[in-house]
């Protein structure tokens, strides 16, 4: 399993807090797939690393909130939608309608997971990002 | 000043499942633990249950 802010990601959010010359959007929208695919530091996309059959992405259900270093996004998928084996989770900086299994807005992601959904449940996904010393 | 200095992002994920209105918490866990779910966290005034929770250590 792969837990990784792609190289994309760390450009942004650098360049986005720094207010370098450009546009930098904001990380606002989270996607699932069903790719086996494991997320690269090279990933630009969901696509990157090979085709993705299923996916699914929403814009956050509400302003992402902060905690100390610990920025929490929060996304709810509804019963009628993202019905199969989700095995990653992204985080993007477009909005939903920009975002697609091919486009240039991947941040972040973890994947090798195994989360079975049907139209029985809504899902909710709790994505933290915490900035830390080491 | 520590010419070494980093800083790391790391990720924590949690997914909970809510069942659909009408099912029960019961039947709703059943449910998942058919579709091979692991039961992490029962939240029965919530109404949601824990299905998922990736953290980094390092």
């Amino acid at each position: 399993m792969a837990s990784i802010v792609v190289n994309r990601g760390l450009q942004q959010i650098g360049r986005k807090a720094s207010a370098v010359t450009g546009t930098f959007n904001n990380i606002q929208v989270m996607s699932v797939d069903d790719s086996s695919n494991a997320f690269a530091a090279g990933d630009t996309a969901l696509n990157t690393g090979g085709a993705v059959t299923n996916e699914f992405d929403a814009a956050f259900d509400s302003t992402p909130t902060a905690s100390s270093q610990t920025v929490t996004h929060i996304m709810t998928i509804p019963t009628g939608s993202g019905n199969f084996t989700v095995r990653r989770i992204a985080l993007h900086n477009d909005t939903a309608t920009n975002v697609t299994t091919s486009s240039t807005t991947l941040i972040s992601g973890v994947d090798g997971q195994t989360l079975a959904k049907t139209s029985d449940f809504s899902l909710a996904i709790t994505y933290k990002l915490t900035y830390t010393s080491v | 000043m520590n010419p070494k200095a980093k800083f790391k992002i790391k990720q924590e994920v949690e997914a909970w499942m809510t069942p659909r209105e009408g099912m029960s918490m019961k039947k709703a866990v059943k449910k998942l633990k058919s579709l091979g779910h692991q039961i992490l966290q029962i939240d029965e005034k919530g109404r949601k249950i824990k299905v998922m929770h990736v953290k980094e250590n390092k």
